[in-house]
């Protein structure tokens, strides 16, 4: 069920009315029911994985919790660890690693093993497994109190705004408020009135944007040759775009739904594009990511605590699995880890700027023009490395590139798969998408700034963002319902 | 309190300003200058009472004139059929007319085109729109409306500006349809001539005399299958049923009546089994009190099988349906005896005709070698036992005999062909009877 989808529309109404008019008890359950039926209107099947996780998860924590000993303590976090970790590898990496052992034996002389699994891959399996294991490394190190009721629990393992495509929330948070489920407030307007509002908003970019610009990506990437370097640089460009207004649209609509039910969830996005470097991209990109892989890898692995060579070694490491974790492609791998070049470029360029005292002058250090250039940059690399992401395969990244670099042909911006009104449409998204994002960074929010105006003019606006959705929305008839990319991983 | 009371009244203003907005975009998008049933449905809002209603497709708004109807039978009438209309839209004008006025008698028009359709098939939904578009708001409107279609057309079958977002940014398209709409002949819901057919009133859209088939030997494109006539859609049958027991429910006599078509539009598309339709639909309505007239089988005496009287193959232009409506009438006040007025089955009907050539139907198709190729069908009275000499007179080149007198009907052509092709045919009993027929194509 997405989010952009009728069903949607009739499910989460109805979820929502009988959360606040069901007594206290039951809240969870109902929730936990809602969740499981949202997961399972993919496919039944689905929910037997999700469930499995879930208890071994859920068992682990209260036994480490019981047992005394260290060694045992770590046996549990092995046996939780490997048993999730499996079945992600089996569902989601198991033809992945046949393939490249059959192409690496060909390559050999040996006899290719043609063998592959075809297991269907269960959406959001990497964001249920991640907090799920989130869940048991807290309870091993002490952070938070193993859960006792399975109810809780479950429900924060599959609660369904965030279920498919995060954000990946840790038990901390998300956790915490199931258990003080009973006594949250049932209503309160202005709450519900900004968690609508903010769903709207991850409506426009889902669908206004990010499924205006596939037009053109899939249209462009998928007959590259027919392009030059213009229009493959534009449909990259648009990339860029399209996967943020899909991630954080995606990410606006969850934290909207679950605010509106009264759950605060974490911010997954704080305005990406406006970073100044690799670094601070990953600050502001698929946050709860960033901060798993910091938490339970890259600190686990030594971090920075272990010199020079061993810090850019686990900054390949945590790329290249984060690439990885995005998908079971050698593409995903290589974007992972030209994102891990970068870093490990910036940081020596910033040891080298230090260590000669190459100094920019103070007065210009932070001016306008001097992050303007900084973010064109950063901008540039990150849209480089997105063409990895997008593409289908290494050899498809391939072609791509040197089609831009061999052909500089110019054709009509109608031929790239979007007509007048829809190049319009697309680029008013986007300049309202900026407006918005340059808002938030100067630290104001629009969403306060509009509740603090007259009646007239939030409500002109409120009417104005539902009838683009409506009117302008790439969905219904003609399109295909566009699933969320993120759902893939 | 005072507080939830507020923000209930806030929210459903905004329900009302969202609704308001809405219709403002239709207005400014959807161009309904043009639409007949516009005015259709509001003049069935505007009478004081509908006594007797006719419902169905395009063969009923084209062949049922109200006004015949109502000073033959001094009742008031009511024509609500509409183009490519489907029983189960039929289903939803009988409800909402029923809301609104004591009907004491439908006539549902059935046609046979439509009767093998399932409506899960549904892609093309322009003749569900004009029905739902210019009803009320309803109960029965919205289930109709979530029951055309798959659900992604749900957004189009609800809110009517999505379907016309593209021209949102055509500024020409809209400041036409604003002066359009700023007519008194849009506001008084005057219909605007497409020059061939009128609104005549109350539901009744007429077709010119002028318009009557040029060509009575007909040369057209028909649909490959060879499926039974008899074969009807369970979609199909349920809305009958559901009309059927509605009325029964609200004590309406129903009566199903086909109205008069040409031989060779029942010949072709029947493909020589129109009886089969005929016996399925007296087989649906056994055991109940609803009557069937099929003015297919009306005598030649009362309807010819003549071009004055249509308009194509299948509808009858503003004569036909003068002498149609005055003869279906007469039939009523039971001036004319049914025994009289029909033949027992289409098989007797062209048996009772001289052996004749209809016309030609083709359908195209593509070789193995991406060859385009256009087969050809001669329709002809069938069961005479005919033989056919085929000769075609290219446009640019001599004439060419296809084949001698033979009992094969069937030929080829090249699509991008034209010219005439002259059929001569007798009955293989005697030879020497030969008639001859000239199709263009």
């Amino acid at each position: 069920m997405l989010f952009n989808s009728i069903d949607f529309l009739f499910f989460f109404p109805i979820v929502t009315l009988l959360f606040f008019i069901m007594p206290r008890r039951l809240r969870t359950s109902w929730l936990l029911i809602a969740s499981y039926y949202f997961y399972m209107s993919w496919n039944p099947k689905y929910a037997i994985l999700i469930a499995l996780s879930t208890v071994t998860t859920f068992l682990s924590g209260i036994l480490i919790e019981k047992f005394e000993k260290n060694s045992a303590k770590k046996f549990l976090v092995a046996a939780s660890l490997i048993i999730n970790l499996a079945i992600l590898g089996i569902f989601k990496y198991a033809d992945f690693a046949l393939q490249t052992l059959s192409s690496v034996s060909s390559r050999l002389g040996l006899e290719a093993m043609d063998r592959r699994l075809d297991l269907l891959l269960p959406v959001g399996i990497s964001f249920y497994t991640f907090q799920a294991l989130s869940y048991t490394l807290d309870v091993y190190r002490g952070t938070i109190c193993a859960e006792k009721s399975i109810i809780k629990y479950a429900l924060f393992v599959s609660f369904f705004p965030q279920l498919v495509a995060g954000p990946i929330e840790r038990s901390g948070n998300l956790l915490r408020q199931i258990q003080t489920i009973r006594n949250k407030k049932l209503w309160d307007y202005a709450r519900v009135r900004d968690g609508l509002l903010l769903m709207f908003w991850g409506l426009f970019q889902k669908l206004v944007i990010a499924d205006r610009a596939s037009l053109l990506v899939n249209q462009v990437y998928g007959n590259y040759a027919n392009y030059g370097f213009l229009e493959l640089a534009i449909a990259s460009i648009l990339f860029a775009f399209q996967i943020y207004c899909d991630f954080g649209g995606y990410t606006n609509i969850a934290r909207g739904a679950a605010q509106v039910m009264g759950f605060s969830l974490m911010q997954n996005f704080y305005q990406p594009y406006f970073a100044v470097s690799i670094k601070e991209f990953w600050r502001r990109w698929h946050i709860s990511l960033t901060s798993w892989f910091t938490d339970y890898l890259y600190i686990p692995l030594g971090g920075s605590r272990k010199g020079l060579l061993r810090q850019y070694i686990n900054i390949l490491i945590v790329f290249v699995v984060s690439g990885l974790w995005h998908g079971a492609s050698w593409h995903f791998v290589a974007w992972g880890f030209i994102h891990a070049v970068y870093q490990i470029a910036g940081n020596t360029k910033n040891r080298i700027m230090n260590r000669f005292h190459l100094k920019i002058r103070e007065e210009t250090e932070c001016s306008f023009s001097r992050n303007l250039g900084k973010g064109l940059v950063t901008f540039a690399l990150v849209d480089f490395a997105w063409i990895f992401f997008a593409a289908d395969s290494l050899s498809h990244v391939y072609a791509i590139l040197r089609q831009m670099l061999t052909s500089f042909q110019i054709s009509s911006i109608y031929e790239m798969g979007l007509d007048r009104g829809n190049w319009f449409m697309l680029l008013m998204g986007i300049c309202i998408l900026i407006a918005v994002d340059i808002i938030h960074e100067t630290g104001s929010s629009v969403f306060l700034f509009t509740n603090r105006q007259m009646l007239w003019f939030r409500w002109t606006l409120y009417l104005g963002l539902i009838w683009c959705i409506i009117l302008f929305g790439i969905y219904g008839v003609g399109y295909d319902s566009s699933q969320f990319i993120y759902f893939q991983f | 309190m005072k507080a939830k009371m507020k923000h209930i009244i806030c929210f459903l203003l905004f329900c009302g300003l969202l609704v308001g907005t809405g219709k403002f975009f239709r207005y400014l998008l959807v161009d309904d200058t043009a639409s007949y049933t516009r005015i259709t449905f509001h003049e069935m809002y505007e009478q004081d009472n509908i006594d007797v209603l006719f419902v169905g497709s395009s063969h009923c708004d084209q062949s049922f004139i109200p006004d015949i109807f109502d000073e033959k039978l001094g009742l008031n009438t009511f024509n609500g059929g509409t183009s490519a209309q489907h029983p189960d839209g039929s289903y939803l004008v009988i409800k909402e007319a029923a809301k609104y006025n004591e009907i004491k008698q439908i006539y549902l028009e059935l046609y046979f085109g439509l009767a093998r359709h399932n409506y899960k098939d549904r892609t093309e939904l322009t003749q569900f729109y004009i029905i739902a578009d210019y009803l009320r708001p309803s109960i029965d409107k919205t289930l109709y409306l979530l029951s055309i279609s798959p659900k992604e057309y749900y957004s189009n079958n609800f809110i009517l500006a999505r379907r016309y977002w593209t021209k949102f940014f055509d500024a020409d398209y809209v400041k036409d349809v604003l002066i359009k709409k700023n007519t008194n002949a849009y506001k008084n819901y005057e219909y605007i001539s497409n020059g061939t057919s009128w609104y005549y009133g109350k539901g009744y859209l007429a077709n010119s005399e002028k318009d009557a088939v040029r060509d009575w030997n007909f040369f057209d494109m028909r649909n490959p299958s060879t499926a039974s006539l008899g074969d009807v859609s369970q979609d199909w049958v349920d809305s009958l049923e559901d009309i059927i027991s509605f009325c029964e429910k609200k004590n309406i006599q129903l009566t199903l009546v086909s109205a008069p078509m040409s031989n060779y539009h029942l010949v072709r598309q029947g493909n020589g089994n129109y009886d089969k339709y005929i016996t399925t639909v007296q087989n649906l309505i056994a055991g109940t009190d609803v009557r069937y007239y099929d003015f297919n089988l009306c005598k030649e005496t009362y309807i010819p099988n003549s071009s004055e009287l249509f308009k194509d193959a299948g509808h009858m232009n503003y004569t036909g349906a003068k002498l149609f409506s005055t003869l279906f009438a007469d039939f009523l006040n039971g001036e004319i005896p049914e025994n009289e007025l029909f033949w027992d089955s289409y098989v007797e009907k062209l048996a009772h005709l001289e052996p004749t050539v209809f016309g030609v139907s083709y359908y195209d198709s593509q070789t193995d070698n991406d060859e385009a190729l256009r087969h050809c069908e001669v329709i002809a009275t069938p069961d005479m036992n005919l033989e056919y000499e085929i000769i075609l007179s290219p446009a640019e080149g001599e004439p060419y005999k296809l084949q001698d007198f033979s009992a094969n009907r069937f030929f080829t052509l090249q699509p991008d062909e034209h010219g005439t092709v002259t059929v001569t045919y007798r009955p293989s009993s005697s030879p020497k009877e030969t008639a001859t027929c000239n199709i263009t194509y």
